[in-house]
C-alpha cells in the first residue's frame, strides 16, 4: 500500500513539472494591473465603459450547455474547461477584453486560466464574481423564458450608453426587470428601455469570432450568435 | 508455487493500488497546470478550498468504485484483492470513502461560502425543481445519503455484534 502511494506520488509530481513547464500562464499575464493577480479583475462599470467604446468585449460562459440554455450573459460563448484547445483558444485572441465567467466564478477561473495558458490576452474576471454577481448588479441576462439575446444586448447597449438605467439601480429587489413575468418583462423593457425602431445591436462588434466558431463548436451560443448578426444585418439593411 | 502465486497476487494489488492513486491525481493535474500559480498569485477567496474539494471528490469517487468492485465481488464468490476477506479491510477502506466524501461537501460548501460572504446553506438542501445547478447538486447530496446510512448501519452492526 505505501510503495503504491510512493510510486503514484513519484509519478504526480513527474506528471505535474511536466504540466507546469508547458504552462504559458506567466507570459500571457504580461502587463496585467497587479503583477500579484494572475487573472485581474475587472468592474462591471468598466466593462460597460469598454462595451461603450466600441471594444471587442467578449464573455465566456464557463459552465455546461444546460445552464447556458437557462440564462446567460447576452451574447456570452458557451466554452467549458474540457473544451478549451489551442484552435479555440487562439479564436479569442484579438479580443480587447475577455470576461470568463461561471456562476461564482470558480470554474470561470479556471477556464480564464486554461485560456491565458493557452496565449490568449486580456482574460479578465468580474469583481463581482460570475453571472450571480451581474444579476445582482441588475445587468441585463438573456434567458429561456425571459429576454432573447437580441434584446438582451440591445437593453446592454442602453446600459453601456446610460450606466443609470441598470447600474444605479442594483442592489433594488424589486427592480422590475427581474420582478416582473416573463412577457411583462419583455414588454416592459421594449417598452420603457428600449426604442425598437433605433434597436442597432453593436456588440460583439463584429462577426468574425462567432462565424469561425462555428467551425469548431456548433454550440447553442454559437446559434444564437448567429441569429443575432443575422438580425443586425436585417437591420442595417432597413437603416440603408 | 503457492508463494509465488501469492507475490503475483500482492504485484497485482500494489499496482492496482498505484492506478488508484494514479489516476485522480492525473486528472487533476490535466485540468488544473501549475498548482504552483495558486501560492504564488493571487486568487479569489475560497478558490483552494475549490481546488480540494475537487480533489476530494475524485479521490472519493475511485475509492467508492474501489470499494463497491471488491464487495460485489466477494458476494459473488471472487477475490478481488488479496485483503478482501479482512473486514478492516473493508471497513478502512469504507472509512476513506466517507470522509473524502465529507471533506468535498464541506470544502465546497466553505469554498462558496468564502466567495459569497455568507454560508451557503442552501447548498445542502435539494432542489429539483430549480434550474441545472442545484439539481446537479441534489443529485450528489441525495447520493451521499445511502453512502452515510450505509457507514452508519456498519458501524452500528460492528457494536451490536
Amino acid at each position: 500500500m505505501i510503495q503504491s502511494m510512493i510510486f503514484a506520488f513519484i509519478v504526480l509530481l513527474v506528471a505535474h513539472s511536466l504540466l507546469a513547464g508547458d504552462d504559458q500562464t506567466a507570459k500571457a499575464g504580461e502587463g496585467r494591473p497587479d503583477p500579484l493577480e494572475l487573472i485581474p479583475l475587472v468592474t462591471s462599470d468598466n466593462i460597460l465603459e469598454k462595451i461603450q467604446e466600441d471594444a471587442k468585449v467578449i464573455f465566456v460562459d464557463a459552465r455546461e450547455t444546460a445552464e447556458y440554455s437557462e440564462d446567460h450573459i447576452p451574447g456570452a460563448l458557451n466554452l467549458t474547461l474540457r473544451q478549451v484547445t489551442e484552435t479555440s483558444a487562439q479564436r479569442l485572441g484579438d479580443a480587447d477584453l475577455i470576461v470568463t465567467f461561471c456562476l461564482k466564478d470558480f470554474r470561470g477561473y479556471e477556464l480564464g486560466r486554461a485560456l491565458q495558458s493557452s496565449g490568449v490576452r486580456n482574460v479578465r474576471l468580474m469583481k463581482d464574481h460570475g453571472i450571480n454577481g451581474w444579476r445582482k448588479q441588475g445587468l441585463p441576462i438573456a434567458s429561456r423564458d425571459g429576454l432573447t439575446d437580441v434584446e438582451a444586448l440591445a437593453l446592454l447597449r442602453k446600459c453601456a450608453a446610460d450606466k443609470g438605467i441598470c447600474l444605479e439601480k442594483s442592489g433594488a429587489a424589486d427592480f422590475p426587470v427581474y420582478s416582473l413575468s416573463a412577457r411583462r418583462r419583455r414588454d416592459h423593457i421594449l417598452d420603457g428601455f428600449i426604442d425598437p425602431s433605433s434597436f442597432v445591436p453593436h456588440f460583439p462588434r463584429d462577426d468574425t469570432l462567432s462565424r469561425s466558431y462555428l467551425t469548431l463548436d456548433d454550440t447553442l451560443s454559437s446559434k444564437l450568435l448567429l441569429t443575432l448578426f443575422e438580425g443586425c444585418r436585417k437591420s442595417d439593411l432597413k437603416g440603408s | 508455487m503457492k508463494v509465488s502465486s501469492t507475490v503475483v497476487r500482492s504485484v497485482k494489488l500494489e499496482l492496482l493500488l498505484a492506478v488508484v492513486f494514479l489516476l485522480p491525481g492525473l486528472a487533476f493535474l490535466q485540468t488544473t497546470g501549475d498548482i504552483g500559480i495558486y501560492f504564488r498569485y493571487r486568487i479569489p477567496d475560497g478558490h483552494i478550498l475549490y481546488l480540494g474539494a475537487k480533489l476530494c471528490g475524485l479521490y472519493a469517487v475511485i475509492f467508492l468504485w474501489l470499494q463497491l468492485l471488491q464487495g460485489l465481488l466477494q458476494a459473488c464468490g471472487y477475490r478481488f484483492l488479496d485483503r478482501s476477506d479482512d473486514p478492516a479491510f473493508h471497513r478502512n477502506l469504507g472509512l476513506v470513502v466517507v470522509f473524502l466524501f465529507s471533506t468535498h461537501i464541506a470544502l465546497f460548501v466553505s469554498a462558496v461560502s468564502m466567495r459569497s460572504g455568507h454560508f451557503a446553506y442552501q447548498l445542502l438542501l435539494p432542489l429539483f425543481f430549480g434550474a441545472y445547478y442545484p439539481s446537479i447538486l441534489s443529485i450528489g447530496l441525495i447520493a451521499a445519503w445511502p453512502l452515510l446510512t450505509a457507514a452508519a448501519i456498519g458501524a452500528m452492526r460492528r457494536r451490536l455484534t
